[in-house]
């Protein structure tokens, strides 16, 4: 009686997406803090997922400048995760990164049994190619819908409009960093508030306004975000 | 008693891994009845999920108040038709009535609780903003819950299920197959449907099939935390098999069993897989 009824037991995967704007506006300040702030949010990350041993949380990132490419392809165990620096140049092609996410969303990529993904989409711009074909195949995928998405904008520039449209959600808005301390604030609070909430499972429905409706939209609780910096100098 | 078999039950309600971690109770529900009072074989089974979110901060008390409504519930109506040999009309009060019963009553059990013990501001503390006029449009929200229940009569197996969780059931030969419910759209990921949205009768899934000479050998209830621990479908169907031939070749004695082992099997299914509070009922069938 010593072995349980079944087949293979295992914790539940959670996959993480960093999807991230090397356009040429990036170069320079900006890059540098985006690369440091992924950089320092790791330890913590790993912290997050050691503490939930039901949750195997695997990482992956794109960026987007002309095209889009896989920085990290394979969906890494966040204990093995490194980021490597990122360069910035070139156009904002986000339609086409959304897709190449939308392809690892599928589910024949994603077994059912996961939990919601954590997407987390950066950008200072607005996109030069076809974004809404992009978010589209990203929202047809069932992964896609339930992903928790969540967007940070890069100072004045950033298309604050387009980032609502992929959060697609009215309860949460995109974070606008507006200095250095804000943008990795934000990036810490995406790899580890977030994606400790994700990695608990609970159910939900979503419901409208008058507490009714049917079962769509976000599905991870998001914890309340930082409040942006006061009485910073170095403005974007 | 039908006189050629006799349905027995049981089952355990465990807390999940991630609870246990979090110092969250136990969300999940679960109630059995094994009745044969006046010749009259009548056999239940409900288990019931509360959602967990911090959103639903009552779906613990949600999903005990699910699964006693079912109980009361489903033992009346097994009562009343439980002899029926017309099943039209048996399946026509599935069809027009249980649901909305099934509603409305936990609905009530809810709105009773609610007015004796109001919302805390330690309870609302912890709300988000955007939920807040949502939950005073509707404070059944905070206890939402999922249900799944069987009812065994002398004439028919009826199923009833609102959200996600799992009923399969286990013919003699050892194969393993969903309950014949139909599959809600709407369920997909960790969302699912539930008690709490107005008007719920809707996604209420029923099916009643007729007690004819092969039904299944054993029926297995449970919530998701269950299924979500294994790698595969197929694995977590593999579950019920096993449950199955670990009984059948002992018949009583193996539920018995199964009984004592079945609270520490979960426990450590949660520890190694979901880390979800995790309920099993199961209804197995002897003939004598």
């Amino acid at each position: 009686m010593n072995k349980l009824p079944g087949g293979a037991l295992a914790s539940r995967p959670l996959h993480f997406f960093w999807i991230v704007d090397c356009s040429g506006s990036m170069a320079g300040k900006k890059m540098q803090e985006l690369n440091f702030a992924i950089k320092e949010s790791l330890p913590e990350m790993r912290k997050v997922a050691e503490e939930n041993p039901n949750a195997q949380v695997f990482v992956r990132a794109v960026t987007f400048s002309s095209g889009a490419q896989w920085h990290v392809a394979r969906a890494t165990p966040v204990a093995e995760f490194r980021w490597e620096e990122l360069k910035a140049g070139g156009e904002t092609s986000m339609g086409k990164a959304l897709k190449m996410v939308a392809d690892q969303l599928s589910p024949e990529a994603l077994p059912g049994r996961g939990l919601p993904p954590v997407l987390v989409l950066i950008s200072d711009g607005r996109p030069t190619d076809d974004f809404n074909s992009g978010l589209r195949a990203l929202m047809e995928q069932p992964w896609g819908k339930r992903a928790a998405r969540i967007a940070i904008a890069i100072g004045d520039d950033a298309d604050v409009d387009i980032l609502q449209k992929f959060i697609g959600h009215p309860e949460m808005t995109p974070l606008v960093a507006h200095n250095a301390p804000d943008l990795v604030k934000y990036i810490k609070w995406a790899s580890t508030a977030v994606l400790k909430s994700a990695s608990s499972p609970t159910s939900q429905m979503e419901t409208n306004q008058a507490g009714a409706g049917a079962p769509v939209g976000i599905t991870v609780p998001l914890p309340a975000a930082p409040e942006p910096a006061q009485d910073v100098e170095d403005v974007w | 008693m039908s006189g050629k078999h006799t349905w027995y039950t049981f089952g355990s309600s465990v807390q999940g891994a991630t609870h246990v971690r979090n110092h969250i109770p136990n969300q999940d529900a679960i109630e059995w009845l094994a009745s044969y009072e006046r010749q009259q074989e009548l056999v239940l089974v409900a288990v019931a999920d509360g959602h967990g979110n911090p959103r639903y901060f009552r779906s613990a008390l949600g999903a005990r108040f699910a699964v006693q409504v079912a109980r009361t519930l489903l033992e009346q109506f097994g009562r009343h038709y439980g002899q029926a040999t017309d099943l039209t009309v048996v399946e026509q009060m599935v069809e027009q009535q249980l649901a909305h019963l099934l509603v409305r009553q936990w609905n009530d059990t809810v709105d009773v609780h609610l007015a004796a013990v109001p919302f805390s501001p330690a309870e609302l503390a912890g709300l988000d903003a955007p939920f807040r006029p949502k939950l005073a449009a509707n404070p059944r929200l905070a206890y939402g819950s999922t249900l799944a229940s069987t009812l065994i009569t002398g004439t028919f197996i009826l199923y009833m299920q609102l959200g996600d969780g799992d009923i399969v059931t286990v013919n003699t030969d050892g194969v393993v197959s969903r309950a014949p419910l139909v599959v809600d759209p709407q369920l997909s990921g960790d969302v699912t449907t539930s008690l709490c949205l107005p008007s719920a009768w809707r996604y209420v899934r029923t099916y009643l099939q007729p007690l004819v000479a092969h039904p299944p050998a054993m029926i297995m209830l449970a919530t998701d935390g269950y299924s979500n621990s294994f790698v595969k479908e197929d694995g977590f169907l593999a579950a019920a098999q096993d449950i199955f031939d670990m009984i059948e070749p002992q018949g009583r004695e193996g539920i018995c069993t199964l009984r004592k082992y079945l609270p520490r099997w979960l426990t450590a299914t949660t520890a190694q897989g979901s880390g979800d509070d995790i309920s099993v009922g199961i209804i197995y069938r002897i003939v004598r």
